[in-house]
């Protein structure tokens, strides 16, 4: 555990390589492996369920727009940004040692009218250590594979001038040539994939 | 038959309350420019030609856009920010003015950029590249009667902020057009460009004589005409909650069915530009129709025109009237958007 904390002025990616480089070397230590994965699941936590969405600051900016029709009725977007069913994400941690943990979690993705957010896993690390009885030192290494925002496309007719295309929806009426909205359509990766985290707690 | 000797070219803006109107310059003797210059006379420096214009917007990975937006002026109506939000604003099309760019007849005006004197072609120049900030900008000056010439590809709008004055009386047939305003009205009859012709400062119909007898030939040559816009001016921009009026000088509708169908209103802030009369009301519709033919690439001239017509408002002007302001208030979001989306 020392060893980690030496590490943790390497930066990221020297942290993320300790910590990995821990669990390898906890995990050989195990001369069988049948216990050791009874061990594991005896030490396994659900830590909660909660409806967390990693793009719903986005989403929720989206749902504040609107613009006029060329007739004037006013087209809202909370309809095509709102939740039609919502992020689910179940975190939990199995217990390696009295110090480490592996930190995992999945998410079933969320769906709107207009978008989809891909299912997501999420793995880490955490490893732990008191420095002196009334401290804790701890890092966490986490990533999330998956989770992508995908933003779909609209039907747009503007008639005489423009005839029926396929748009961006939020973009339809910019002066953005129609086609060219779609350059724009959402295509992005979960926020924070990877997330490295050290903390210190000293209680008194 | 009438020679072009009898008409004159009259630009389209008015003076502090008295319209005026200045003659051409020598070589235009036949065109009458049609202005109202708000403060004329007043001394000042040069000015300033700007094209400045935004960037043309860039994408960061994230799917967001990244702009330089032209700045607002108070003049303007915020329509038109929202329209530059995202975008580019202009290109493929081109704008051509046809005013007076080498008299000495200077008025001074305020844009947003600072008081200065230009001439009347600087400012309608100005003004309409200040919204179509990234269109192609091309100049023809009373001086030069030749045939308008337009660009090979991609939208062509011409902004007219003058009128072709001489005593009522003369049938159209009878007229010797110049190349330059045969040229135009061709373009209109086809269809071939965009004409924004300001409506005229007597306060009058479009296609009337006004209080002196004089009446404005090249407005009844586009009466019908495809793809031509007569621009009146409203004294602001209108909202529903802060409607607007016509302004006191501008000319209108009138009971022709086909210059009301052709009519369109915009406001002309002049309390805050010092630029009054419709010279600077057909400018901001050259604007809206090259910020319209780059989404609509495709659109011919016609289409464009009908867009900017079918989508005018009238629930921003008080009184709506269909024979004071025609189709009603020019919006640019309303034009760019679509009829219907899912």
């Amino acid at each position: 555990m020392r060893r980690v904390t030496q590490f943790a002025f390497h930066g990221f990616r020297g942290l993320a390589v300790a910590a990995v480089f821990s669990l390898a070397t906890d995990a050989s230590a195990a001369a069988d492996p049948i216990p050791a994965l009874q061990d594991l699941l005896e030490g396994t936590r659900i830590m909660g369920i909660a409806e967390i969405n990693p793009h719903d600051r986005r989403l929720a900016e989206a749902r504040g727009g609107s613009y006029e029709l060329s007739g004037g009725g006013l087209v809202t977007f909370d309809r095509w940004y709102q939740r039609l069913r919502p992020d689910l994400r179940l975190d939990g941690m199995s217990r390696l040692t009295d110090g480490s943990a592996i930190l995992w979690g999945i998410s079933t993705g969320e769906l709107g009218s207009k978008y989809v957010v891909e299912p997501s896993i999420r793995l880490g690390l955490l490893v732990q250590t008191h420095p002196s009885p009334a401290s804790t030192l701890s890092l966490t290494v986490t990533t999330a594979l998956g989770g992508r925002l995908r933003e779909k496309p609209c039907t747009a007719d503007y008639g005489q001038i423009g005839g029926v295309q396929v748009v961006n929806c939020r973009l339809a009426a910019s002066i953005l040539e129609p086609k060219r909205t779609l350059d724009f359509l959402w295509r992005e990766r979960m926020p924070d994939q990877t997330r490295v985290t050290l903390r210190y707690r000293l209680r008194f | 038959m009438t020679h072009l000797s009898r008409l004159s070219a009259f630009l389209l803006c008015t003076a502090l309350t008295v319209p005026f109107i200045l003659h051409s310059p020598a070589h235009a003797s036949d065109a009458v420019l049609q202005f109202d210059a708000f403060n004329n006379g007043k001394g000042g420096g040069g000015g300033k030609k700007t094209t400045d214009s935004g960037d043309t917007g860039s994408t960061d990975g994230s799917g967001d856009t990244t702009l330089v937006l032209p700045t607002l002026q108070n003049w303007m109506s915020p329509e038109i920010m929202e329209a530059w939000k995202v975008g580019y604003f202009g290109q493929t099309t081109t704008i051509t003015v046809i005013d007076d760019f080498s008299s000495s007849n200077r008025i001074r005006g305020d844009l947003g950029l600072g008081s200065t004197r230009l001439l009347h072609g600087e400012w309608t120049e100005l003004q309409t590249s200040m919204i179509a900030t990234e269109a192609q900008m091309r100049r023809q000056d009373f001086g030069d009667t030749r045939t308008v010439s337009l660009a090979r590809s991609g939208l062509n709008v011409l902004n007219l902020s003058y009128g072709m004055m001489g005593q009522a009386g003369w049938n159209l047939n009878q007229i010797n057009w110049s190349n330059r305003e045969q040229s135009i009205i061709n373009y209109a009859t086809d269809g071939r460009a965009v004409v924004s012709k300001a409506a005229g400062n007597d306060s009058v119909a479009v296609g009337s004589a006004n209080g002196s007898g004089s009446f404005d030939y090249l407005n009844a040559a586009l009466i019908g005409t495809q793809s031509a816009i007569f621009v009146g001016a409203l004294d602001r921009n209108g909202t529903t909650a802060n409607k607007a009026s016509l302004a006191w000088y501008s000319n209108y509708a009138g009971i022709d069915a086909k210059v009301q169908n052709q009519f369109l209103v915009v406001g002309v802030e002049g309390n805050k530009t010092n630029l009054y009369g419709t010279s600077f009301a057909a400018p901001i519709i050259s604007g809206y129709a090259s910020v319209l033919g780059s989404k609509f690439t495709s659109a011919s001239p016609t289409h464009i025109v009908d867009r900017l017509l079918d989508t005018a408002r009238t629930d921003t002007i008080q009184g709506y009237d269909v024979r004071l302001h025609g189709r009603g208030e020019a919006s640019i979001s309303r034009a760019l958007a679509p009829a219907a989306i899912h």
